[in-house]
C-alpha cells in the first residue's frame, strides 16, 4: 500500500482563545458581581448585514447594561465588529460624540481599549444613574407595600370592630 | 389621543419657540434632536407656567435624542443605543394603547455615502426589531430625522426601515425576501414631498452639487401596521410657522424665498397625532 504523503504538517495544539466574545461575556458577568445583581451585563451577537466594501463576513457583539428592576432597561456600552473567520482585527464603537472607533489588533488591545470605556466618566455616570433610580424605584415600591399593608390592617381592625358590634348586639 | 412633535434644533436655543409650538399644538410628547443649546430646567419652567398639565423631563441617558412627556403619559426607558443613534421609550397612553416609541438621529451625508447610510439603517432595524421582540408587541412609531429621503435606499430597502408609501401595502404587514420575513413600515411623509404636498416641500433645504434635490425631507415618522388604526393623514404636518408671527421659511417681500430659516434652526419640526381606534 503506498503511503499517504502528509501534506498537514504538524497540527498546532490546542490553544485556548478567547474570542471577543468571551472577553465581554467575562466583563459583562463582573458587573452582576458588583452590583450585586442590580445591573446585569448581557452580551448581544449578530451577524452583521453583508457589506460590500468589507471583504470578508463582519459579526457583531454588543455590551449592554440591563437594569432588571427597571423593566429590563437596557443600555449599549460599546459594540465591536470583527472577522468572523479571523476574530482580530476588531473595531470598537462606543457611541463618542466625535464617532471615532478604536481598532484593537490583538486581545491585549482590546483589553486596553475595554479598560479605557468601561472606566470612563461616562460609563461611570450611566451606572450612577441607573443605581439612583434603582433605590428610588426601591423606596417607592416600599412604601407603596407599606401603604397596602396599612390599608389591609386598617380593614382588618374595622371587620373585627364590626364582629364585636354584631356580637354585642346579638347578646344584647 | 396623543400628539408626537420631533426638532432637530441644531444645537441652538429655542425654548421661546418650543413652549408656543408645545401650547398651539397641544403637544404630549416632545422629541429633539441637536437639544445641547437648551437648558432642560429653564425649558420645563418656561414651558409649565401656568399651564394645568405639566411636561416631565425622565431620566435619559442617550446622547442624541431628548423626551419631554406631558405627566398624564407613562414612559418607561427600553433601550439607549448611542452607537447606533436611537433611544427607545414604551409610552403608555389613557386610552391604555402601549406605543414603543423610537426616536433617532441618524448619521449626516457630510459623513457617510448613501451605501454607509443604507449600512448603518440596516444595523438599526435589527435592534429596533430586538425591542419590538423584548416588549412583545409591534405598536412602533419611529420618528426623527433620518439624514435620508423617503425613497432612499436606507429607507425603502427589505434589510432596512422597509417603509412603504401606501397603508395599503403597509397592511400586509410584511413579505418574504430571500425567503427571510421581513416586516413593513408606513412612511407617510411620501406625502409631503413637493410643492402639490400639504404644507412645505420638505422638511430640510440644501442647494449645491451636481446632484441637487433642493427640499429634502429627512425628518420622517414611521408607522408599524398595527398603529395604522389610529391615524389618520391629516393628522401629520411638518411645521413652517410658530406662532402669529414667527415663519420658519425666509420672507422676501410678503413672500417665501421657498427655503428654511437658517437663524432658527436647518431643520422644520414634524408633528402627528394618534387618535382613538377608527
Amino acid at each position: 500500500m503506498t503511503d499517504i504523503n502528509d501534506l498537514w504538517g504538524t497540527l498546532p495544539e490546542m490553544e485556548e482563545i478567547r474570542t471577543p466574545y468571551t472577553v465581554l461575556l467575562e466583563q459583562a458577568s463582573l458587573l452582576e458581581e458588583k452590583t450585586n445583581s442590580l445591573l446585569i451585563g448581557r452580551v448581544e451577537r449578530y451577524l452583521s448585514p453583508d457589506d460590500p466594501s468589507v471583504p470578508q463576513q463582519q459579526g457583531e457583539l454588543e455590551l449592554l447594561i440591563v437594569a432588571p428592576e427597571l423593566d429590563d432597561y437596557s443600555y449599549v456600552v460599546l459594540s465591536i465588529t470583527y472577522p468572523v473567520a479571523t476574530l482580530y482585527p476588531v473595531t470598537v464603537e462606543y457611541g463618542n460624540e466625535d464617532d471615532k472607533s478604536i481598532i484593537c489588533h490583538s486581545e491585549q488591545e482590546l483589553l486596553r481599549a475595554l479598560k479605557r470605556i468601561l472606566s470612563s466618566e461616562k460609563t461611570r455616570r450611566v451606572i450612577a444613574n441607573l443605581l439612583a433610580q434603582i433605590s428610588e424605584e426601591t423606596q417607592a415600591s416600599e412604601e407603596r407595600w407599606k401603604l397596602a399593608d396599612e390599608k389591609r390592617k386598617t380593614r382588618e381592625r374595622m371587620r373585627k370592630a364590626e364582629e364585636v358590634r354584631k356580637a354585642e348586639e346579638m347578646t344584647a | 389621543m396623543a400628539t408626537f412633535l420631533f426638532w432637530n434644533l441644531k444645537g441652538k436655543n429655542l425654548t421661546p419657540y418650543l413652549v408656543t409650538l408645545c401650547r398651539e399644538n397641544e403637544i404630549d410628547v416632545l422629541i429633539l434632536a441637536e437639544s445641547e443649546g437648551i437648558k432642560k430646567t429653564d425649558f420645563l419652567e418656561a414651558v409649565n407656567r401656568g399651564q394645568p398639565t405639566r411636561f416631565v423631563s425622565p431620566h435619559n441617558n442617550s446622547s442624541y435624542i431628548s423626551f419631554f412627556v406631558k405627566e398624564s403619559l407613562q414612559i418607561q426607558n427600553v433601550r439607549d443605543d448611542n452607537n447606533h443613534r436611537f433611544a427607545v421609550r414604551e409610552i403608555s397612553l389613557p386610552t391604555n394603547l402601549k406605543i414603543l416609541l423610537v426616536g433617532l438621529h441618524l448619521p449626516s451625508k457630510l459623513y457617510m455615502s448613501e451605501d454607509e447610510q443604507n449600512f448603518k439603517a440596516m444595523k438599526v432595524i435589527r435592534r429596533i426589531e430586538e425591542c419590538e421582540n423584548q416588549i412583545g408587541h409591534n405598536n412602533t412609531l419611529v420618528i426623527g430625522d433620518f439624514n435620508m429621503n423617503p425613497f432612499e435606499k436606507g429607507l425603502v430597502g427589505a434589510d432596512s426601515f422597509h417603509a412603504v408609501m401606501t397603508q395599503q401595502t403597509a397592511m400586509e404587514y410584511g413579505r418574504e425576501v430571500d425567503s427571510q420575513h421581513r416586516r413593513f413600515f408606513y412612511n407617510p411623509m411620501w406625502g409631503r414631498m413637493g410643492d402639490t404636498s400639504v404644507g412645505p416641500p420638505g422638511t430640510y433645504y440644501y442647494r449645491g452639487g451636481a446632484l441637487c434635490y433642493f427640499w429634502n425631507t429627512f425628518d420622517q415618522v414611521l408607522l408599524r401596521p398595527d398603529l395604522l388604526d389610529y391615524f389618520a393623514n391629516d393628522q401629520l404636518r411638518v411645521i413652517d410657522k410658530i406662532g402669529q408671527e414667527t415663519s420658519l421659511l425666509i420672507k422676501k417681500e410678503g413672500k417665501t424665498k421657498g427655503r428654511i430659516d437658517p437663524n432658527i434652526s436647518d431643520h422644520l419640526p414634524i408633528m402627528i397625532t394618534l387618535n382613538k381606534r377608527r
